[in-house]
């Protein structure tokens, strides 16, 4: 009666060994999934550089994936964490901060470890029985009774935390803590580089309105960073100056937070004429502005009308301050231009240098001796061919200091 | 022997309950926020408060938790043996985490410290039905 006993033995064995296959096998489609997972994210969910975006896409993915349905991320900014998206939540608590050590969220950006805390309801009411105290209210689902909290570090840096959370007390186990510790990393990293391209595109926007992208652009370069000591182009431009006459007097008048302040009004009137027109601010010097036009020198004419213009708007908008009206100075010249990086070493600054500019400033000063605000070259009114709109005014020669031919000079204005 | 099943009766969701002996054999029951999990075959306890349990496993380290599963509020009943006491390492943090999130939402984080985790092995894990009726089971 022994070969029964051996079958069964066989029996028993062959029946381990399936259960060990199929645990392999479970293990492996795990894994396999795990893989998948991974794949999915990194190439298409978290494949932007746009913060918005990519807070959406972590969202879907939780959702949709993962069926997490009350999801939120807070960053990091320093000594507290603040929701920077939500998903699920009725009112979604954008901008509500945690300080760094308080609650789930608060401890998790401390400690830098996921935590999974279920009962959350039962476990306050504990604390509150114990101490005597009421629990503080933390930005979570108003009922939450379960959460996952991990923390979303790339390297020793935490870029915040994210969370989610459950009305349910019992909503998660080890396996969604396991997800989302494979995930975290890779949503931290991604969360890190838009953040970092942001911060990046701010500062390109800071640095373009100290040097202009047009600048930039005669220079045939994409960025500030690209461009060198004696960096420089050649070609013919028109160069405009305006100025405030009579300003001193004026802004002594003033104190100089209000010369500021007025200063800066002004400027803001006219500055946005000249991008209006094609032209760019090369600098400003005092209230003066000197504007390139690396088009037709009718884009600078027409710019120049404007400005008077809007002057009026100015005056009028400014006397009901009290204040007198002012007049300006307009200087138009065209010719051969250097743009180019000057300086040394640590302190560089972007201009044009050439003949033109100071043709551009003389004319600029002469309009004080002129019955005219808006003056230009003979070189400016022969570009403007029939120039049908404009009143052309020839007024005779002047002497340009540091020239030893006079030039001559013409008044425009609109045609009325 | 802690079982997947079990699982969500190890999450503090429902209070636990605790029973043990003095050296006198005199026993004490006290109500426990959280049985936590470590292993197959351990738990752990917080202790926060030098209390009449802790006292009680010095001289006795024999125990019996009843925890409840939140689901069906079904009772387990689990013997369980003081082996170990941890005050580092990442049980010990684990649990100092949870508490501190809890306690940190009262700004009682500095009152609430968990001195030790107690870790117990796991003898026996029965249903509460099967112990009060044995018979029925077979």
């Amino acid at each position: 009666m022994s070969e029964p006993v051996f079958s069964t033995e066989i029996k028993q064995q062959m029946s381990e060994n399936q259960r060990q296959i199929d645990q392999l096998n479970e293990q492996l489609s795990r894994k396999t999934d795990e893989i998948k997972i991974i794949q999915t994210i990194s190439s298409e969910i978290l494949n932007t550089l746009d913060l918005e975006v990519l807070f959406g896409n972590i969202m879907a993915l939780m959702h949709e994936v993962f069926g997490f349905d009350y999801c939120m991320i807070l960053l990091n900014e320093g000594s507290l964490l603040r929701v920077a998206a939500s998903h699920g939540h009725d009112d979604q608590g954008l901008g509500i901060t945690v300080p760094i050590g308080k609650g789930v969220i608060g401890t998790v950006a401390q400690r830098r470890k996921i935590m999974r805390m279920m009962g959350l309801r039962t476990r306050r009411r504990y604390v509150q029985k114990v101490t005597g105290t009421d629990t503080e209210a933390l930005p979570t689902l108003e009922d939450a009774d379960s959460q996952i909290a991990i923390p979303l570090q790339v390297k020793d840096k935490l870029v915040g935390v994210y969370v989610v959370e459950s009305e349910k007390a019992n909503a998660f186990n080890a396996l969604d803590e396991e997800i989302l510790t494979i995930v975290s990393n890779q949503v931290a990293a991604a969360i890190d580089n838009a953040a970092a391209y942001r911060e990046l595109q701010l500062l390109a926007e800071a640095n373009s309105r100290f040097v202009p992208r047009e600048f930039l652009s005669l220079l045939q370069k994409e960025s500030i960073t690209e461009t060198e000591l004696n960096d420089q182009t050649e070609g013919k431009m028109t160069v405009l100056f305006s100025d405030i006459r009579d300003f001193t007097p004026l802004s002594e008048s003033m104190t100089p937070a209000e010369a500021f302040a007025f200063v800066n009004d002004y400027l803001g009137t006219m500055a946005p004429i000249i991008r209006e027109y094609g032209g760019f601010i090369d600098k400003y010097i005092g209230d003066a502005i000197m504007a390139i036009f690396p088009g037709s020198p009718q884009d600078a004419v027409a710019a120049g009308l404007k400005m008077e213009e809007s002057l009026q708007h100015f005056n009028q908008h400014t006397a009901t301050a009290g204040k007198p009206p002012i007049r300006i100075g307009i200087g138009i010249h065209t010719g051969q231009l250097v743009a180019g990086i000057i300086g040394f070493a640590d302190r560089l600054e972007g201009t044009v240098i050439g003949d033109c500019v100071n043709t551009a400033s003389r004319l600029e000063g002469a309009t004080k001796d002129l019955p005219v605000s808006l003056l230009v070259s003979e070189t400016v009114v022969e570009e403007l061919g029939d120039a049908a709109e404009y009143a052309i005014d020839s007024l005779g020669e002047v002497e340009i200091k540091g020239k030893k031919e006079k030039l001559k000079v013409y008044g425009i204005a609109p045609r009325s | 022997m802690i079982s997947e099943e079990l699982m969500p009766a190890l999450q503090g969701i429902v209070p636990a309950w605790i029973v043990t002996t003095s050296d006198d054999n005199v026993p004490n029951c006290t109500c426990i926020s959280q049985v936590y999990p470590v292993d197959e075959n351990h738990v752990a306890l917080s202790n926060q408060f030098f209390s009449k349990t802790f006292r009680n496993l010095q001289s006795n380290p024999h125990a019996v938790v009843q925890v409840i599963h939140p689901a069906d509020i079904g009772m387990w009943l689990l013997e369980i043996e003081h082996v170990r006491t941890e005050s580092d390492g990442p049980l010990f943090d684990e649990m100092d985490m949870q508490l501190a999130a809890i306690a940190s939402m009262s700004n009682m984080e500095d009152v609430f410290k968990l001195q030790s985790a107690y870790v117990f092995k796991v003898h026996s894990v029965t249903q509460l039905s099967e112990a009060l009726h044995p018979a029925a089971t077979l």
